[in-house]
């Protein structure tokens, strides 16, 4: 019976199988009933999305190294290279340059808005300075009135 | 190709199914997460072997599958923390514990069979690569292990059978 069954794993599994073994691995009731459970299994043990997560700043693989190192199982795994760039250390990291960004914008707001306040206020002082006086006495002159003739104040003439 | 291009390839294509399977075999996605990283440093600084995509990520998995075991003993070693956290689990999480005990019950190499078919989608001929045994001792260890989460997660199994199934092809 196992030979039906791993015939059916090898079909779910996408591998190429004996159509008259298959045939014969589902004409049982096990067989079908197996079929059916593996999928259902496969199902339960699937991994949550948001559990498998990958992790979203990849490490460059651009890096130089030796070819010695890899695939070894006796090779003692060395993370803290891979914990810099991601897990809980890469939320502190985050927040950090996010800091870094808000102060150097506020910095330039900062700097770009005073001197725009100069630029405005040395031009206000200009314009001011070009402008005629205002008359401190308002001479009225009325119809009818002849200016020119009179009596001559005294010490005139 | 050069071999940076080749390694950036390698990423794109097999990080989700790197991290799903290193995630079922530690048991925590954070330290899955850290794994996957390790993995591809290792890819970039031995460079891309020559060959076919199928014998490129068998050799991934082997790597991943290697450093998992050493994470694995490492953390063997250390005192177990992880009993409190237990209290107060949602019903995913409990799914996903009690799936990751039926797996710790099975026997190592049986559990890597598994997960390598069943969380990355390799073929028989890439599992027994990256595991170092033949095709067929593939065939067997898979439906051992098969049989043997069939039984410890019959529950679930049953509830799942309820909500209906549909096929598949694994991760």
């Amino acid at each position: 019976m196992d030979q039906h069954l791993e015939t059916i794993d090898a079909f779910m599994d996408g591998e190429r199988v004996n159509s008259d073994a298959l045939r014969a691995a589902l004409a049982t009731d096990e067989g079908r009933g197996y079929l059916v459970e593996l999928a259902a299994m496969r199902e339960v043990v699937a991994v949550p999305a948001a559990a498998a997560a990958s992790p979203a700043a990849a490490a460059s693989p651009a890096i130089a190294a030796s070819p010695a190192i890899a695939a070894s199982p006796t090779i003692a795994t060395s993370s803290t290279l891979a914990t810099s760039v991601s897990g809980p250390g890469r939320s502190s990291s985050v927040s950090a340059s996010l800091l870094l960004v808000a102060a150097a914008l506020v910095a330039v707001v900062g700097t770009a808005g005073f001197a725009l306040g100069t630029r405005q206020s040395a031009r206000r002082d200009s314009a001011q300075a070009e402008a005629a006086p205002q008359p401190t006495r308002v001479l009225k002159l009325e119809a009818g009135v002849n200016w020119s003739e009179g009596q001559p104040t005294k010490g005139g003439n | 190709m050069t071999d940076s291009a080749d390694s950036t390839a390698l990423f794109d294509a097999h990080r989700d199914g790197l991290c799903r399977y290193l995630t079922r075999i530690v048991g925590q996605p954070d330290a899955a997460r850290d794994l996957t990283q390790e993995v591809f440093l290792r890819v970039a600084r031995a460079g891309v072997p020559a060959g076919p995509p199928e014998g490129r990520r068998a050799w991934v998995f082997r790597i991943a599958r290697n450093l998992a075991l050493n994470h694995l003993r490492d953390q063997q070693r250390r005192p177990a923390t992880t009993a409190l956290v237990d209290i107060g689990r949602s019903g995913t999480q409990e799914l996903g514990a009690a799936v990751q005990q039926a797996l710790d019950g099975l026997a190592g190499l049986d559990r890597d069979v598994f997960l390598l078919r069943e969380t990355a989608g390799l073929g028989y001929d890439e599992i027994a690569a990256a595991c170092e045994i033949t095709p067929d001792a593939v065939r067997s260890r898979l439906h051992r292990a098969r049989q043997q989460l069939r039984e410890s997660l019959g529950s679930m199994i049953s509830i799942q059978l309820q909500r209906g199934v549909r096929l598949t092809q694994g991760q």
